[in-house]
């Protein structure tokens, strides 16, 4: 079927809200046949919200092709570029890209645009004509939108009128044979250029200074109008603010999508990011659904990382109200507080009543009419006695929701109305629903309390002295006596149980007052839990939309109940009503959920405990294992041992990335871990020199089943969580999920990382969060393994007791540790040793041909080139390994790194919060991710009471290491200086590929060692073309006149006379692909010119690689993200597509990943090979997602795809069918059996037999 | 009817799929009054309980213990074919128990 749409690109003024907060600037994609009518409605309404004015959705059938006539009526050339489908890049690219001919849109002017769509879901679309990440680009306005692709057959209404609709971001689909659903589109956009109704930057009544806005859909509801509402008096006059923020009851419905639904009705949430800059972190309270929600082994979430262009399906197990059937109101939000508090979220509503458009909400505005979905029952009409939600809640307009019924201690008496609600078997805290079964289900209660004490994060005295933690009430006094020290608590419980827990409010009514934070009144807490199931309307913990207010003041107590149907992993809790003001106190917590039968001992003792980040867990099915649960959190608001704030924010109660980080109230910054007499970095993580770090340590024996509990607690940053040497399967229960070493993570997201302990004797691990901003400030720490028992750690139950020790265990000697040295082994006979010499050495490494360089790189290289690279024959590219599986890898590495250095001790621009004096030192390392090695020698990090694996000038060592599967991409980088290596280069990539491969280059196909584009020949397998694409950000650049380059700053703009901020920490720094970037400031001068950025006929090739492949040739990309901060970057291939874990079919196909950060690693296994389905020659764009600085500063590159057969590219050797296989003839099989028959054979043999037969 | 192309699948003349849910019958059928522990790949998933009986490819388990406290002390009819892991409790190590009864 063809479907056709013209859509416009329009300028048009966006209120984001009631209170005309706007962007003068707005931009958006139109259908023609709205366009009129958009316009006189926004004209008639300057300062109000107008529905049509939304982020457009078109919707198409799986299967359907689509025509876009396109045109332009903006003052540039702007585009349609779509993600996902097929389409030829010569004709409907939407980007002047490479030389290609031009598929934007001049100003007046139109195209069409041909897509095909295949699979369901989500077709992101964005204008690639002006795509700078200031206010003079056009993403950041709203040029973007998307096409659903719905199952065959499907058609889509109106959800109020029941009418066919032709766009529209909410949407009830119906197919003849599936269940209908109720699709909502939200998208995420940052950036986007709002003024206040008076045309200035919103100012903060709370701080008074200038606040940014974050949006969903185009509309924000930021806390700073409500909070106008309530010092003016006009609402709930003795409210602070925040604890109000999402109540209904106070200041009516928000302006951000509600997305409606009757109770149980399917949803399906195509959630987007349409935005430029952030990595966003969307959670939807009581609801959980499959990462992949086409496969049922996949991962259950309720929080979803989401970076630009990027974009995911969230259909949520049991529809609305989740399996307990929880009417009310679930708020949908950006986690990342300050995004919260500056608008960004929404209500999924979901009632127990019809709503055919008589009914009113408790404030008089009319409730919109609902369909109900066909093929569902009907709801019951309300009644006077049942007025179904929210009409039985008895709150008053203007005022603060009212307290739930039953649950708090002395609490009110509930209404007649209220009762006639209740569930069959309410009780405190299950009121409206309760799935659990009185005298059944398994009932676990904790006393909790929310206290305040000063925690101290290090032995420097780093302390918060506002430190707000739960505790277990029974603890109170040790804690706060100074008996205990704090740590985020950690419950457990088993899966089938309800847990009931008492909560006490024990905090003072008021926080801050210092360098970090205005005096607020905190008046209110609660416990916001996530993944289980309870009654979102008095256990939520929050006070959101028309549900009660479920938290408790001061000395006040509430209970809750949570029902854990099924083992879960490490379950978040914290604070709903001032959670930005102080869940970066350490307000979070965990229950975890085990298997059913689970008993949680301490792993010192072996009693049972109650709560303890750390636990042995036993069960008498599944084997023990060791739990530690980690948070990590950032926006740490700490001083000094002196009282001097660290990373003080601009001003009090300023957002923008204040403070330092933690791991479980604690942190070991690297810069006090340097020792006279030469102060060398490479000895920072090594316990014999400091002793152990104070951040957690895991302690297993060798051979222990470890589950690591991972979430981030606070506050708003992006982590990159890195284990060394262990590994484990991206989602635990899918085991076709990829192999993984390290996992990014945004506030609220929890992982559990399963693994067991490989390797022989006592050694250590490092653990860190990846980036230099996390592992500056300390976020990092040691797993440390025994061969032989020690006093302090209980062998597990279910295992071999460990044989006795006879040697003390090492203690820190203030002395450097001796070099490691091999341990004894032998390889197996006819073993393949591929051996690599690799040299370590200072060299310029120019980023471009516009001579934008670092003077001061350091690189690794192969022995045989080094002399080239140094004598500026060859051009520095990272070095990239390759070794086949079944292969022993020997790389000896050698030091030749002479300088010059680029300080001598104080590094300056990339900076770090809290900067110190911190000297670059002069020895290296080799470390490999997922490769199998004896950490003892071979991981290239000095960690611990490991000896050192790193070397001085002049010297060498050989790591050893094993391919024992084929991985595909992994980091390799030195650990002896991550503040100064790393980002001048000193990184590089290890391929595992498939065994008995060869390497050849793509020219002349004769084998060779390294580089980023070859082909891989097997002997089995057809040949591929393989593309090495390595990210990187945090580089020091200068340009050709030798001066610094600071980036990020606008291009075309005077930061300074634009006002504009300065970058936070995590965005300074140049970046690019494999040491090369092509800037926009060095291509165009004008913004009508900059569609022309990416032209190679307007221009030249970019510097960056061009990567070549003859149409149709199976193409396999492999991605790494070594360097340098905490931000996190998409990555997005034009016209092609790949599976998200490419060893997965089920897994969802995208062409853009996500969340790149520190130690990603990945792999694209191109669909359809070069030219995508219809093997279109062409040149296609690989670049960043991030518009918001990484595309201007000239993350972006080429992949050719050739027509016709060119000298400088070797064809892939067609693929040889070996013989047709022959199918076994019957007497093949007789014969078999009756071979076997001859001997006792078990019946298992037999089918075994019978298996083999079928292979042969 | 024409012989299916599985054909070779037999074993001394009979069906092989036949003779296995015919052994794995039996298996329970003679230990009927016996404690066994079944992991079935749909819901419940795990059921430990007395072997009630055996109706032709059916297995009657009374469940002392399910993955679900609401569903401990049902009785499961499952098809032989669903069992992908059974342990029948005769003289070899107990079953044990994984009810919460410490709460």
């Amino acid at each position: 079927m063809i479907r056709k749409f013209h859509i416009v690109a329009i300028s048009i003024r966006i209120v984001v809200n009631r209170f005309g907060d706007y962007d003068p600037n707005g931009m958006m994609y139109v259908l023609k046949e709205n366009e009129n009518l958009i316009k006189k409605k926004v004209e008639r309404n300057p300062f109000s919200t107008v529905d049509l004015v939304e982020p457009l959705v078109i919707r198409a059938n799986v299967g359907d092709e689509i025509e876009v006539l396109f045109e332009n009526q903006l003052p540039f050339h702007t585009s349609m570029h779509i993600q996902n489908a097929e389409y030829d890049v010569l004709a409907s690219d939407g980007a002047f890209v490479g030389l290609n001919r031009d598929t934007t849109v001049k100003p007046g002017k139109s195209i069409i645009y041909k897509w095909k769509v295949e699979t369901e879901g989500i077709h992101f679309f964005s204008d690639l004509g002006n795509p700078l990440s200031s206010e003079s680009g056009s993403n950041l306005h709203g040029l973007f939108g998307a096409l659903f692709v719905e199952p065959r057959g499907s058609w889509w209404t109106d959800p109020i009128t029941g009418k066919p609709i032709n766009s529209g971001t909410f949407a009830d689909v119906h197919n003849p044979l599936l269940p209908s659903f109720r699709e909502f589109g939200w998208f995420f956009h940052d950036e986007m250029e709002v003024d206040d109704l008076t045309g200035q930057t919103p100012i903060s009544p709370h701080t008074l200074q200038p606040e940014a806005t974050h949006s969903v859909n185009y509309r924000a509801e930021p806390m700073r109008n409500r909070l106008r509402l309530i010092q003016e008096g006009v609402v709930c006059p003795d409210c602070e603010g925040e604890e109000v923020h999402h109540d209904s009851w106070v200041f009516g419905d928000p302006d951000t999508p509600i997305l409606r639904a009757y109770k149980g009705d399917p949803i399906k949430i195509r959630l987007v990011h349409g935005g430029t800059k952030q990595t966003h972190s969307f959670h939807y309270h009581v609801h959980q659904w499959l990462f992949e929600h086409t496969d049922q082994d996949s991962e259950v979430v309720d929080v979803q990382a989401i970076s630009p262009q990027t974009e995911y399906t969230v259909s949520p197990l049991y529809g609305a109200g989740s399996l307990q059937g929880a009417i009310g109101d679930a708020i949908i939000h950006c986690h990342l507080y300050p995004h919260f508090a500056e608008g960004m979220w929404g209500i999924q509503r979901t009632f127990d009543t019809l709503q055919d458009g008589s009914n009113c909400y408790p404030n008089g505005v009319p409730i919109k009419a609902l369909q109900p979905l066909p093929g569902l029952p009907k709801p019951p009409k309300p009644t006077p006695e049942k007025p179904g939600f929210p009409n039985f809640i008895p709150g008053i307009p203007g005022l603060k929701a009212p307290r739930p019924p039953l649950g708090i201690i002395g609490g009110r008496e509930p209404t007649q109305i209220e009762k006639n609600s209740f569930a069959p078997n309410a009780v405190p805290g299950a009121v409206f629903t309760n799935p659990a079964v009185p005298g059944v289900t398994p009932v676990r209660e904790f006393d909790i309390a929310l206290i305040q004490r000063k925690i101290v994060y290090n032995k420097e005295g780093w302390h918060d002295p506002e430190g707000r933690f739960y505790v277990l009430k029974e603890d109170v006094e040790d804690v706060l006596s100074g008996k205990k020290d704090p740590e985020p608590l950690v419950i457990r419980a088993n899966a089938g149980e309800v847990i009931r827990v008492n909560f006490t409010n024990m905090l003072p009514e008021t926080l801050g007052g210092n360098a970090f934070q205005l005096v607020t009144r905190t008046y209110e807490a609660a416990m916001h839990v996530h993944f289980v199931k309870f009654d979102v309307l008095v256990s939520d913990g929050g006070n959101v939309g028309w549900n009660y207010d479920s938290s408790v003041l001061p000395g006040e107590t509430i209970q809750y109940q949570w029902f854990a149907d099924v083992e879960l992993k490490a379950t978040l809790w914290h604070d709903h009503l001032f959670a930005n003001e102080h869940q970066q106190h350490g307000v979070f917590a965990s229950i975890n959920i085990q298997a059913r039968g689970s008993k949680f001992l301490d792993s010192g003792t072996g009693k049972e405990i109650k709560s303890g980040t750390q636990a042995t867990i036993t069960n008498p099915l599944i084997p023990d294992f060791r739990e530690i649960t980690l948070f990590v959190h950032d926006f740490a608001l700490l001083f000094d041992k002196d009282g001097n704030p660290l990373n003080p924010p601009p001003f009090p109660g300023s957002p923008d990335d204040p403070g330092v980080m933690g791991v479980n109230y604690r942190n070991e910054p690297i810069q006090f871990r340097l020792k006279q007499p030469d102060y060398d970095p490479a000895y920072v993580f090594s316990s014999w020199v400091h002793g152990d770090p104070v951040t957690p340590m895991l302690l297993a024996y060798n051979g222990d089943p470890v589950r690591v509990r991972l979430i981030q607690g606070a506050h708003e940053e992006s982590h990159s969580f890195n284990l060394h040497r262990q590994r484990w399967r991206r989602e635990r229960p899918d085991l076709d999920s990829e192999l993984d070493q390290q996992q990014h993570i945004v506030i609220a997201e929890s992982f559990t990382l399963e693994f067991n302990i490989e390797g022989e004797g006592d050694f250590d691990m490092l653990y860190h969060f990846g980036s230099l901003d996390d592992i500056w400030n300390g976020n990092w720490g040691i797993f440390r393994s025994f061969e032989k028992r020690v006093p302090h750690l209980i062998p597990l139950p279910d295992r071999k007791k460990p044989a006795d020790r006879e040697k003390p265990l090492p203690k820190p000697t203030g002395k450097k540790p001796p070099m490691a040295k091999p341990f004894d082994f032998c390889y197996p006979p006819n073993a393949k040793v591929r051996k690599f010499d690799v040299v370590a050495i200072s060299t310029r490494i120019d980023y471009n041909k516009d001579k934008d360089h670092d003077p001061f790189g350091i690189v690794f290289a192969l022995k045989d080139d080094a002399e080239a690279i140094l004598h500026k024959h060859l051009k520095p590219e990272p070095l990239i390994l390759r070794a086949n599986v079944g292969e022993f890898v020997e790389v000896t590495l050698t030091n030749r790194i002479k300088g010059p250095f680029h300080h001598d001790g104080i590094h300056g621009y990339p900076d770090v919060p809290v900067a110190a004096f911190f000297p670059t030192s002069k020895r290296i390392s080799m470390h490999a991710q997922l490769v199998e090695y004896d950490v003892r020698d071979s991981d290239g990090a000095t960690v611990g009471f490991n000896l050192d694996q790193t070397i001085g000038p002049g010297e060498s060592i050989t790591y050893y290491w094993y391919i024992d599967q084929e991985f595909g991409a992994a980091n390799l980088w030195d650990m002896a200086d991550v503040r100064n290596h790393r980002h001048h280069g000193a990184f590089g990539m290890l391929i595992a590929e498939p065994r008995g491969s060869k390497y050849l280059h793509p020219k002349t196909r004769r084998e060779v060692e390294t580089g980023s584009q070859v082909i891989i020949s097997t002997p089995i397998l057809p040949e591929f073309r393989e593309f090495s694409v390595i990210m990187h950000d945090g580089v020091r650049l200068f340009d050709k006149t030798g001066k610094l380059i600071i980036d990020p700053k606008p291009v075309l703009l005077n930061r300074e006379a634009d006002g504009g901020e300065e970058p936070e920490f995590e965005d300074q720094g140049s970046r690019g692909f494999n040491y090369r970037n092509e800037r926009f400031s060095n291509r165009v001068k004008k913004r009508e010119d900059v569609f022309t950025a990416f032209s190679s006929k307007v221009h030249r090739d970019p510097s960056t690689p061009l990567f070549s492949a003859y149409r149709g040739d199976p193409v396999t990309i492999r991605f790494i993200f070594p360097a340098d901060r905490a931000r996190a970057h998409a990555f997005v291939i034009h016209g092609h597509k790949f599976l998200r874990s490419q060893n997965d079919v089920n897994s969802s196909i995208v062409s853009v990943k996500g969340q790149n950060t520190i130690g990603t690693n990945d792999d694209f296994k191109l669909l359809y090979g070069a030219g995508g389905k219809f093997s279109k020659p062409g040149d296609y764009m690989y670049r960043s997602g991030n518009i918001g600085w990484d595309i201007e500063l000239g993350v972006w590159g080429i992949i050719e795809v050739l027509n016709f057969k060119n000298s400088k590219l070797a064809p892939l050797q067609p693929y040889k069918q070996k013989k047709e296989a022959v199918p076994p003839s019957k007497r093949d099989c007789r014969k078999k059996l009756n071979r076997m028959k001859t001997g006792h054979v078990k019946m298992h043999k037999l089918m075994k037999a019978n298996e083999d037969v079928n292979r042969e | 009817m024409e012989k299916d192309s599985l054909g070779h699948l037999e074993f001394e003349g009979a069906d092989i799929n036949a003779i296995r849910e015919a052994v794995v019958a039996e298996a329970f059928f003679d230990n009927i009054g016996r404690r066994a522990f079944i992991l079935i790949p749909s819901y419940p998933f795990l059921i430990i309980g007395e072997i009630v009986d055996v109706i032709s490819d059916y297995l009657v388990i009374q469940a002392e213990v399910t993955n679900v406290a609401e569903l401990d002390d049902e009785v499961f009819h499952v098809h032989i074919d669903d069992i992908e892991v059974f342990y029948i409790e005769k003289h070899g190590r107990k079953i044990p128990d994984i009810r919460d009864v410490h709460l």
